[in-house]
């Protein structure tokens, strides 16, 4: 398949004979078109509806789980330009995807699916603005009992935060945190059992961290 | 832990600010409208128009449509694509230049190949609780993608080689070096002594 593709490519690419159909059915076609309802009218009709329509989900998701999608990258990236470009891109792709989804539940894991994989991408190509301002805000406030938890939380590997994250903040179940991040409920299962013990060693408080999964 | 967490996570949120810089970018790709109709669509219905009267005439009966190319212009796709790969072979066959992989001063569990296009290579190790990337370039810019202001700068030679290292208090994070047609680039997720970092670059082909 391979060497013959390369074939396609290196020599004189082959013409395919396409046979149009005759032009009177496609005359008839384009009348009937055209009767069924003004083409104008249709054309208007459906851009207008259809635009304001994505605009209005656009705005009803990004006031719903707009903060959720900021927080959770966030908790990848560790500075505040990162995730709201983050959260940018996300809408973004949910602007140009549209995509239907069964509930609130669904959309939400949506958002926050795609907004872990924007995170990822950004942590392997461009990682590094090492601002945190949400400790320096913590530091500020001399919240040193905060300041302790993020700090203990940031230095956890990514694979512990991210289901850390999903299981503290937005209250998901290990099997929906597998769901979201498209891995086994095992592996989930285990890296938050993990993220918590090295939490329990920094910490050495205590903390109830609610082991039973 | 849970109150604590939220506690924390409740100084981020989507500011009206925010909300309406966000909404403000989405808005222009939108597409232009003439007289209320959208210009794509109007273009479109020109074209099936167009079409049509020269199947009603009679015009066209059959053609040769050439399939199309399998090899895309660049100029339609600006954003290079990322490959990830099995090796530091497959990723210098990828690339078009030799990637030879440095030393790391941890055990790695988990290493990854990735090919930004033609003119990027990286490669990524994970450890238990450490990380690091390593990036080799075209050119004599620095490939690193760091652009933080590091408090620590210095230069350091290693094997003959000028590298720079920045960091900050606990030490040096990054390194950024220039070889001949390429430039290279090492952080850690932990920071190592310049010393460190001199016996790390030393047991490495950096040129």
């Amino acid at each position: 398949m391979q060497a013959e593709s390369k074939r396609a490519v290196e020599g004189f690419p082959r013409p395919v004979l396409i046979r149009c159909p005759p032009p009177a059915s496609l005359l008839l076609k384009a009348v009937r078109l055209l009767l069924s309802r003004p083409a104008a009218l249709l054309l208007a009709d459906s851009g207008r509806t259809g635009q304001a329509e994505k605009e209005a989900r656009t705005e009803q998701y990004l006031t719903e789980f707009g903060s959720n999608i900021l927080r959770f990258a966030y908790s990848y990236l560790h500075n505040q330009s990162d995730a709201e470009e983050v959260l940018q891109e996300t809408m973004i792709r949910f602007w140009t995807c549209q995509p239907v989804f069964e509930n609130e539940i669904h959309a939400k894991a949506w958002f926050l699916r795609v907004a872990a994989n924007l995170s990822k991408n950004r942590l392997r190509y461009n990682r590094f603005r090492t601002t945190d301002e949400l400790g320096e805000t913590l530091a500020e406030e001399e919240r040193e009992d905060l300041s302790f938890v993020w700090e203990a939380v940031k230095s956890l590997p990514v694979k512990y935060r991210e289901s850390i994250h999903l299981f503290y903040q937005e209250g998901y179940s290990t099997p929906q945190i597998a769901r979201i991040l498209g891995q086994k409920e095992a592996t989930v299962r285990s890296h938050l059992q993990r993220g918590r013990m090295r939490l329990k060693e920094i910490l050495k408080e205590e903390y109830d961290f609610e082991d039973d999964i | 832990m849970r109150t604590t967490y939220r506690e924390i996570m409740d100084h981020l949120s989507v500011t009206e600010d925010l909300r309406l810089r966000i909404l403000g970018e989405l808005r222009p790709k939108r597409a232009p409208s003439l007289f209320g109709l959208s210009i794509p669509r109007v273009v479109s219905a020109a074209a099936c128009l167009l079409l049509l009267t020269a199947a009603a005439v009679g015009v066209m009966h059959t053609r040769l449509i050439a399939p199309p190319s399998t090899v895309s212009s660049a100029v339609g796709n600006p954003v290079s694509p990322t490959v990830n790969t099995a090796s530091a072979e497959e990723l210098a066959a990828l690339v078009g230049f030799a990637v030879t992989e440095p030393e790391i001063p941890f055990a790695a569990e988990k290493t990854e190949y990735t090919a930004f296009g033609k003119d990027l290579a990286q490669i990524e190790w994970f450890g238990e609780d450490e990380s690091a990337c390593f990036r080799k370039a075209r050119g004599s810019l620095d490939p690193s993608g760091d652009f933080s202001t590091y408090e620590s700068v210095t230069e350091i030679t290693a094997n003959g080689v000028c590298v720079m290292l920045k960091g900050d208090s606990s030490g040096y994070l990054l390194a950024v070096w220039e070889g001949s047609d390429f430039s290279y680039s090492l952080r850690l997720s932990h920071a190592r002594s310049e010393q460190e970092w001199l016996s790390l670059l030393e047991n490495c082909d950096i040129s």
